[in-house]
């Protein structure tokens, strides 16, 4: 048994026109949670709905469990059926034509457990998820997090070897949403089951993961750590994720990783960079310091925030967000200082 | 599934064919000579007698539109965008003449309005008085259409119109008209393409005044030209295929362009948003729902059933006989195509079912490519453009040229054609409870372990079983209205009411054909019930 549970080599896929996926390639290990993470349109979903069977991929191979389940150039396509995963949709999509208790049953009727197991399973993972109550209800009679802990105990009890998440928890408002990723993520490290979970909400899966996968117009443009793709700054696209300001600057040294952005004070950047000339420097609001000496910046407009106010100020000829707990007044003449700073180049 | 709805709707495709192929053959297509001619399409084009019947068609198609849309505009905003108390309980009232034949409202119409009905209020019929009454007997399409569209608007637009000053009527006139339009340019085509393939109306109340529309004109081509008049009847048969197809084809384009402009069709706003209105505008809004059900549907149904039961035309109310039908139950033709009707109806519910389904499966669902799902889409909505009547004399040749011809003389041949025929239809009734349903319903079911077919049976039927009774229940009630269809290929096993009828027409036996319609009246009023206690809706 290899330590892979699924590999994706190369896999593409278009609607017409549309690239949505190009050339995926990626590993999950046994038991850890995989993001995918990315805007609306970066192919995320996509990308699940082709591992799943749902969607068949133009080009490339799909390992799972030491089998190919597809191969372009073999014609090797296990229908979804025969895949051996279990879905949690965004939507939640439990049958309204069936209890919660005939909801989790379905998938094991399906694969042929005896009654006995069956109900084994359901006695357990509706305790495991404190849904025992609601078993004999219809999915209408549910409140939207009842309903979202069904669809995972439903997904839960095929004890699969790989879940597939797509945005499970958009649905629910903040409070729930926090409350979710808790007990979500405890239940499948406590029975060490492989998810492979799409999101657009960066911290909902740096909070879940493992890895991450960021995929951007398509392609996924870096796995890493969630420690790492915090630290990783010089990938416009995924730091816009991260609400980080992105600005226009030019870069003078770019051995030092020193940057202009107007051609009178300088930023020294923390990852020197090949980059001559015109690039783009990005940096964390919270990591703006305001004092009385660095570059000159205006402030335009303050909003409290509740234990901290979130400035706009004009530097150069953009834009900045700020957050600081210093009282700055609008229309005043500030100094900063950007603690950590990345260059990138424009693309 | 994809095969079987890629043979179906190639049928179509091929009846069109037959058509223009017959009508540049000089000699009939069922002895396998060809000689192209354009004479004969030539001759029929400048004849006065094509010339007459073109125009009358004009003016019917264009004063069905006007009346039918207008007043359907009229009733939909009453009933869903006003306060006016009582007439949304008339709506089934109101959708009624959707169930009943055209040739038998026009008989109704007769016995009710006509020079001797009981209120003589024509003392002839002519192609505008006609026109008004196909508009007035086709309001429920266009009332169905523009409620539809009311429902899948956003009515916070007319509730900020409302709250930025404007009263009840203004914001009726400047917001809910013209954001309905993607729904009055689709009901205005639809009822103009009822209006070019009427046959039924005309028959009944023009072809006695010596006026023809073209679907009449054709009817009557056999009678003139006794020889070979198959050539003659595939021009005009035709002229109006090529009048409705251009408009099927306008009224896609138009759907597309309106509907990217103002998106009123999509997700449903359930929610009730009622106007309250000034006494008098819901006094006049009551006044017209009433007169609409009472004079328009009421009367003449009444009238017919009425004139059933009397012995002689013309004669008063005082007198009754039910020695009509006794004929009808004594005649053992007469039972025979009373059975047959129930027959026919039956296997083309249930063939529908199938085969709209697939269709509707191979439209929807993603699975299938794309070509052959736009091929499927594109061939179900072409029938639309065959008249019945055409569209039966196709179905003749069909049979005739094909190894289906067995086919010809046995129920499930004429189910077939009544299924290929009105596979826009049945098409659209199937599509929409099919779209209802999740996709993830069945995405989730197939990762967790169940196959295409265990996904049919374990989630797909048990969610629409209801809409599968309601779609075969109007699919039945559609069977046993049919009467164009069978004009031409119903064999004496296999004559139904509606196409006896029509051969009735001329034979004097008025009192039978005014029972026969009300066997039929009464027997789709029974199953119209029954869909609307399931829960149907038009829209």
């Amino acid at each position: 048994m290899g330590s892979y549970i699924l590999q994706v080599e190369n896999l593409s896929k278009s609607f017409g026109k549309v690239k949505a996926v190009i050339n995926a390639t990626f590993n999950v290990n046994r038991g850890g949670i995989f993001s995918i993470v990315g805007p609306s349109g970066s192919g995320k979903t996509t990308l699940l709905r082709c591992i799943g069977g749902i969607e068949t991929p133009d080009e490339g191979v799909i390992v799972f469990n030491d089998r190919v389940i597809f191969d372009s150039k073999r014609g090797i396509n296990v229908p979804p059926e025969a895949r051996g995963m279990s879905y949690v949709p965004q939507t939640w999509a439990l049958w309204p034509h069936m209890k919660v208790r005939d909801n989790i049953a379905f998938g094991l009727k399906m694969r042929g457990f005896p009654r006995e197991e069956i109900d084994v399973r359901i006695r357990e993972i509706s305790k495991a998820l404190k849904i025992e109550e609601l078993l004999d209800r219809y999915p209408w009679q549910l409140s939207g997090g009842q309903q979202q802990r069904v669809a995972v105990a439903r997904a839960l009890a095929l004890k699969p070897q790989l879940i597939l998440f797509d945005e499970p928890l958009s649905n629910l408002d903040a409070a729930l949403r926090e409350e979710a990723r808790v007990w979500l993520k405890n239940i499948l490290k406590e029975l060490n089951i492989t998810a492979l979970y799409v999101t657009h909400d960066i911290h909902e899966a740096l909070f879940l993961s493992d890895r991450i996968a960021f995929m951007y117009d398509g392609r996924i443009r870096v796995i890493e750590t969630p420690e790492n793709i915090y630290m990783k700054r010089d990938i416009p696209e995924l730091a816009r994720l991260f609400g980080y300001n992105i600005i226009k600057a030019r870069v003078i040294d770019h051995e030092r990783g020193l940057v202009t952005v107007n051609e009178e004070e300088y930023i020294i950047c923390d990852n020197p960079h090949k980059v001559k000339g015109d690039a783009l420097i990005i940096f964390a609001p919270s990591e703006v310091k305001v004092g009385y000496s660095g570059i000159k910046a205006k402030v335009l407009r303050r909003s409290f925030m509740g234990g901290y106010f979130e400035y706009s100020l004009r530097l150069g000829d953009n834009i900045i967000r700020v957050i600081s707990e210093a009282y700055l007044k609008e229309g005043s003449d500030v100094f900063i200082s950007i603690n950590r700073c990345a260059i990138a180049s424009i693309t | 599934m994809t095969l079987l709805a890629l043979i179906t709707a190639s049928i179509a495709l091929t009846l069109v064919g037959l058509i223009y192929v017959q009508a540049i053959n000089a000699r009939p297509l069922y002895t396998y000579e060809i000689e192209l001619t354009l004479n004969v399409v030539i001759e029929v084009i400048n004849s006065s007698e094509f010339k007459k019947a073109l125009v009358n068609t004009v003016i019917v198609a264009i004063l069905q539109t006007f009346v039918g849309v207008l007043i359907g505009l009229i009733l939909a905003i009453s009933i869903h965008r006003t306060d006016t108390p009582f007439i949304a309980r008339l709506e089934p009232l109101i959708l009624i003449p959707m169930f009943i034949a055209p040739i038998i409202w026009g008989f109704a119409w007769n016995y009710s309005y006509g020079p001797s009905g009981f209120i003589p209020l024509f003392r002839e019929f002519n192609p505008l008085i006609a026109g008004i009454i196909c508009g007035l007997i086709h309001v429920p399409h266009a009332y169905a259409l523009i409620a539809s569209g009311l429902l899948s608007m956003d009515y916070t637009l007319e509730e900020v119109a409302r709250i930025h000053g404007a009263g009840p009527l203004r914001t009726i006139a400047r917001v809910t008209i013209p954001m309905l339009r993607p729904s009055i340019v689709l009901a205005a085509t639809l009822l103009l393409i009822l209006g070019f393939e009427q046959f039924g109306v005309p028959l009944v109340l023009l072809s006695p005044w010596g006026y023809d529309v073209l679907t009449t004109y054709l009817y009557s081509i056999p009678s003139t030209y006794l020889m070979n008049p198959y050539p003659r009847m595939a021009v005009v048969a035709g002229t109006l295929i090529t009048i409705t197809i251009s408009f099927v084809i306008l009224q896609r384009y138009l759907i597309l362009k309106e509907t990217k402009r103002f998106v009123t069709i999509g997700e449903r706003y359930r929610g009730y948003f009622k106007m309250r209105m000034p006494t008098l505008i819901k006094a006049m809004f009551t006044a017209i729902t009433l007169l609409y059900v009472v004079g328009v549907v009421i009367i003449p149904l009444a009238s017919l059933i009425l004139r059933s039961v009397q012995p002689l035309y013309g004669a008063g109310i005082r007198e009754f006989t039910v020695n009509y039908y006794l004929t009808i139950i004594e005649s053992e033709s007469y039972r025979i195509t009373l059975i047959n009707t129930f027959v026919v109806a039956l296997l083309a519910a249930t063939l529908g079912s199938l085969i709209y389904f697939s269709y509707a499966w191979t439209i929807v669902k993603s699975s299938s490519r794309r070509a052959v799902s736009v091929y499927v889409d594109l061939l179900s909505s072409m029938p639309r453009a065959l008249p019945g009547l055409v569209a039966g004399l196709a179905f003749l040749w069909f049979y005739l040229l094909t190894p289906l011809r067995s086919l010809m003389y046995t129920h499930l041949g004429l189910a077939l054609a009544y299924v290929i025929v009105w596979s826009a239809l049945g098409v659209r009734l199937v599509t929409g409870s099919l779209l209802q349903i999740s996709q993830e319903l069945e995405n989730v079911a197939r990762i967790h372990g169940a196959s295409l077919t265990r996904t049919i049976i374990y989630i797909y039927i048990p969610l629409l079983k209801k809409s599968i009774l309601i779609s075969w229940l109007y699919l039945f009630i559609l069977g046993i209205r049919e009467y164009s269809i069978p004009v031409y290929i119903a064999t004496r096993n296999t004559q139904v009411i509606g196409s006896n009828i029509v051969l009735l027409i001329g034979s004097g036996e008025l009192g039978v054909i005014a029972a026969l319609s009300t066997i039929t009246v009464v027997a789709s009023l029974i199953l119209t019930v029954i869909i609307f206690k399931l829960g149907w809706k038009p829209y």
